[in-house]
């Protein structure tokens, strides 16, 4: 991990003639950057100090005062010159990935948000382990988003949208709020969806009522959790997959691997595990009798 | 050659007046929708907004000790009917749980859902060429609400 390029602005008194002098910062009692540099007169502006010091190994978020100190006589003695800070900074798993975010809509943000980075490094909490800082996130967002299925509220928004109170959000939400984070300090987790249909781009759907739009393509099984009803129907589900582990922030809880529809439509159709949704919802006709 | 000139000048601008919302602004139905909610609730606060050149976003909240109120609204402001219409079944197709079920009193076209556990319901409607979304707490005030959208829009 690096830290970032510092720059920093001394004033010095009263006047010196020319002389070659070596700026360092210190974190607490460690030397993190040394600078050669010329100064004369009573202000010097010294530039590019930079470190590459790995000041931290875990995801978290520090916030270090740094220490000053001048040598005129090539390092045999140091004086103070001074502290700065605190410096707000981000330590992330990798560099951060671009874009960070993409909504449902496949709408992308390619920034990076302080917002994310904070959010994420205060669920890692320090973690160093790739698994660990996954299952953090996870549970970060289930706890911090209330899951309610029905939601439709966040539509074509930027997924920190989902902060703002009320804090409520469906699957897609979730999901799409994990990779972002987990895309903030350098992590990749493709969303997936699971739902059941044909083929990648169709789903088969039921009716839940007389009404043929109020329909769905399949049922699991699942205790009731936030806003979700005791073994819940829906047209799909979504998931962040690492590596063919599924982190679902929606219910929380442990990873998993599968999904089991306890009910699809009448044709059986088959389960679709894809990155990217249906295109096509065909209704079957058929209605479930629960 | 005039005549003919100015009667299909008068038949373009009937057709692309028939299509979309008459009579007001996008300013005004933005300003009109944030007037309905906080007139009805003032001790709401806005908590997410997003305004461009053809949607909006809103959030607004409350929140006292166990009581919890809030109020969402998207709304979409298309060149023409047809255009809203795509942008609703466009939704349609990103909700997890379905599109809800259909009405026939509000609008257009229109969808609701209610939400068993917790009793909130959205309700999704497209008058002339805007597409509003409205969640809320409980039915009864998302129907109250969409109404009083749906009266913003003089087609």
């Amino acid at each position: 991990m690096a830290l970032a390029e510092l720059g920093k602005y001394n004033d010095v008194s009263p006047s010196i003639p020319e002389r070659n002098v070596i700026i360092r910062v210190k974190n607490g009692s460690t030397v993190i950057a040394n600078k050669d540099a010329e100064i004369a007169g009573t202000t010097a502006t010294i530039i590019d100090i930079s470190t590459t010091s790995a000041l931290e190994s875990t995801v978290k978020k520090t916030t270090p005062t740094f220490d000053w100190e001048i040598s005129y006589n090539d390092g045999t003695t140091w004086s103070s010159i001074g502290s700065s800070g605190p410096h707000t900074m981000y330590w992330t798993y990798a560099e951060p990935l671009s874009p960070a975010f993409t909504n449902e809509w496949s709408t992308t943000y390619p920034h990076l948000y302080d917002d994310a980075l904070e959010y994420a490094t205060e669920y890692a909490d320090g973690s160093p382990d790739l698994n660990t800082i996954f299952g953090n996130l996870n549970a970060g967002v289930q706890s911090a988003i209330t899951y309610d299925p029905k939601a439709d509220d966040l539509i074509d928004v930027h997924p920190l949208q989902t902060y703002s109170s009320p804090k409520v959000g469906n699957c897609s939400d979730h999901a799409h709020l994990l990779r972002g984070l987990l895309r903030s300090v350098g992590i990749d987790g493709p969303l997936l969806y699971i739902w059941a249909g044909p083929n990648s781009t169709e789903a088969t759907v039921f009716g839940l009522t007389s009404a043929p739009t109020d329909g769905v393509s399949f049922r699991i099984q699942k205790a009731a959790h936030e806003g979700a009803v005791q073994d819940p129907h829906f047209m799909y589900h979504s998931v962040v997959n690492r590596n063919n582990t599924w982190y679902d922030p929606s219910y929380g809880g442990d990873p998993y691997t599968s999904l089991a529809f306890t009910h699809v439509d009448i044709s059986n159709p088959p389960q679709q595990k894809h990155g990217t949704k249906y295109t096509t919802p065909s209704f079957s006709g058929w209605y479930c009798p629960h | 050659m005039k005549v003919i000139m100015i009667v299909l000048l008068f038949v373009l601008s009937w057709a692309f007046f028939a299509s979309v919302g008459m009579g007001q602004s996008w300013l005004e139905i933005r300003e009109g929708t944030k007037k309905i909610v906080e007139g009805r609730d003032p001790e709401l606060k806005m908590t997410a907004k997003l305004e461009e050149e053809n949607r909006a976003f809103y959030k607004w909240y409350f929140s006292e000790n166990d009581e919890e109120r809030w109020v969402v609204v998207n709304i979409f402001y298309e060149k023409s009917r047809s255009d809203a219409s795509k942008q609703m079944e466009r939704t349609n197709l990103h909700l997890p749980a379905g599109p809800g079920r259909k009405r026939s009193d509000l609008g257009d076209q229109a969808f609701y859902s209610v939400n068993e556990v917790t009793g909130s319901a959205s309700i999704r409607f497209r008058i002339a060429n805007v597409y509003f979304t409205v969640g809320t707490t409980s039915l009864t005030e998302v129907e109250e609400l969409a109404r009083s959208f749906e009266k913003l829009i003089k087609k």
